[in-house]
């Protein structure tokens, strides 16, 4: 029952995505696929971006978090509003630089504003990188649905693999089109299953309404609603909120597929009316939150204390069948749609901006044959990763952030001083790169300081650094015109 | 290409600051709040708080910028990206 649910849900979308972007036209080129001829109007690209921030790694990730740790869990409300904030100002310059240069993705965006391709490779590869640990989040949650559905007798590596399969097969047909319509799908479902789940969790757990859920963790769990939390060990303190927040805000345009999102708006007021609206919908935590408080409180063991599965696991745990096979499917949407999402924009920048310059060549058709086969490459890389490790989505997320925080300096420069030119980015991303992942230089913000997120450090010494290169090698030659 | 209209001040957009003031600024100034407005955690209530502030100044930026946008509404400049 749950099984068949399940697949209801997932396949009558995927028919529904599929019917509804036949009926335009079919996708020629690379642009057309990967940016849906840059026409969308304002309803559409919010579903596309209000789908962005229902996600696993806001649904089952703060809902686990929230469940582990209590007040941490409010992150998700900082990183919506923030990031619209800087969006409103950010989000028209890469749009009008996409129509004005023609670009269709942000590797395109490095290469043509500092006119060197060479950047454009390396920003692909580090966008590429980023996009593969964001789809390692959907792919953890899908296979924890595949678990639940078929079994636990299913390896977690066959789990992964079949959820690597799903979502390839997701996306294969028209590309954004396709990802519009069951973004639209998984929202409302998403919305209507949490309306629900909110309306009955209180009689499970004993409480009287919602906010005395909310009442009685605080009282239960004394620490749970302020920082550091349920696990003042796990070194989640006011700094690292701070910090964590500030760094997601910055980074969060620059994940390449928001990044490109930018180019597909059709205008200005559309773009800046979308970040009026945008924070209001991640008000919504508060009931994501309090799902995860009231697993706390109802005792859900996740199988082996993963909090990844708290959510699945109360649900299965306390709700009947039908509700738990819609939860599942809605759940697999959920991973799904931003999955096929990331892939598809690693495919494009990989057959643009990785092999093109390589192989000046290619044609239209090679180019997108070329990009559909990387994506089965990449979610290959992602299933790999996913059987690697096991960390909670939230961390998972953090680290997508971090390594795509690496960019940011070049965008934001781009648009605020004259003086960027590309090789004094470029030092400023291998040094930024050095500073998040080699194990001294962790250990040495932990001890300098503590409780920092490394991401947002990283990315501040990036920033310095490329600043001081900027300005130690002048710009070559300025005939080009530049964005205002 | 020039923008729409070069010469219009954006000095109102430096309000963008208070979302982050209140939303990150305000994390330790509230943690240790017990107040617990309607049974709900106050740190909570003030990042959603923050979350409603946020939309409303964007929202005001906005209500000025729409008057004089920064870009010009180009449909000519379409065409420069139909095709890569």
């Amino acid at each position: 029952m749950i099984l068949a649910l399940t697949l209801a849900v997932v396949l009558g979308t995927m028919a529904g995505a599929l019917l509804s972007a036949r009926r335009q036209a079919r996708a020629r080129t690379l642009t057309e696929w990967a940016v849906g001829g840059r026409r969308f109007g304002v309803l559409v690209f919010w579903f596309l971006n209000a789908g962005e921030i229902y996600t696993t790694f806001a649904v089952l990730g703060i809902s686990g978090f929230a469940w582990a740790h209590g007040a941490p869990a409010y992150l998700a409300f900082t990183s919506v509003s923030l990031s619209a904030a800087i969006g409103y100002w950010l989000m028209p310059c890469i749009w009008d630089a996409g129509r004005r240069h023609g670009l269709v993705t942000q590797a395109d965006f490095f290469a043509a504003h500092y006119r060197a391709t060479w950047l454009g490779v390396v920003v692909g590869v580090a966008g590429i990188a980023a996009l593969i640990v964001y789809v390692q989040i959907q792919i953890v949650a899908l296979s924890l649905i595949v678990r639940l559905t078929l079994g636990p007798d299913v390896s977690t590596a066959m789990a992964a693999t079949i959820a690597a399969g799903v979502m390839l097969a997701f996306v294969y047909f028209a590309g954004l089109r396709s990802a519009a319509f069951a973004a639209g799908v998984k929202d409302v479902l998403m919305l209507a299953i949490v309306v629900l789940l909110c309306m009955t969790v209180a009689s499970k757990v004993g409480a009287a309404s919602m906010l005395d859920v909310y009442r009685m963790a605080q009282d239960q769990f004394p620490g749970i609603g302020r920082l550091p939390g349920l696990q003042p060990g796990a070194g989640l303190s006011t700094v690292w909120l701070m910090t964590a927040a500030l760094n997601v805000a910055l980074g969060n345009w620059i994940l390449p597929h928001l990044f490109q999102l930018c180019f597909s708006a059709g205008s200005e007021a559309t773009i800046r009316r979308n970040a009026i609206w945008q924070p209001i919908y991640s008000l919504s935590y508060f009931f994501i939150i309090l799902l995860g408080f009231a697993a706390l409180l109802a005792g859900t063991q996740p199988e082996g204390g993963d909090t990844n599965a708290v959510l699945l696991q109360f649900v299965a745990d306390r709700y009947p069948a039908w509700a738990v096979g819609i939860f599942a499917g809605t759940a697999c949407l959920l991973a799904l749609v931003p999955g096929s999402v990331l892939l598809l924009t690693a495919g494009s920048i990989f057959s643009r901006n990785i092999l093109l310059p390589l192989r000046p060549g290619l044609s239209d058709r090679a180019s997108l044959l070329a990009s559909r086969l990387s994506m089965i490459a990449f979610a290959a890389i992602a299933v790999w990763l996913t059987l690697g490790g096991s960390k909670s989505l939230v961390e998972i997320g953090l680290s997508a952030y971090a390594a795509i925080g690496m960019l940011a300096p070049g965008v934001y420069f781009a648009f605020i001083w004259k003086r960027a030119q590309a090789w004094g980015i470029f030092t400023g991303i291998v040094v930024g790169y050095f500073a998040l992942l080699l194990p001294q230089a962790q250990q040495l913000w932990n001890a300098l300081l503590p409780g920092w997120d490394h991401g947002l450090v990283a990315m501040a010494i990036n920033a310095a650094v490329a600043a001081l290169a900027c300005i130690a090698w002048p710009r070559r030659i300025a005939a080009a015109p530049q964005p205002a | 290409m020039t923008p729409a209209t070069p010469s219009v001040s954006r000095r109102h957009r430096w309000l963008l600051l208070i979302p982050f003031l209140w939303q990150i600024g305000g994390v330790p100034l509230v943690n240790d709040i017990a107040w617990r407005p309607l049974s709900l955690p106050f740190p909570m209530v003030w990042q959603m708080a923050g979350i409603l502030v946020t939309s409303a100044i964007i929202a005001f930026i906005f209500s000025i910028d729409r008057r004089h946008p920064e870009f010009d509404d180009d449909e000519d400049a379409d065409r420069a990206g139909a095709d890569h």
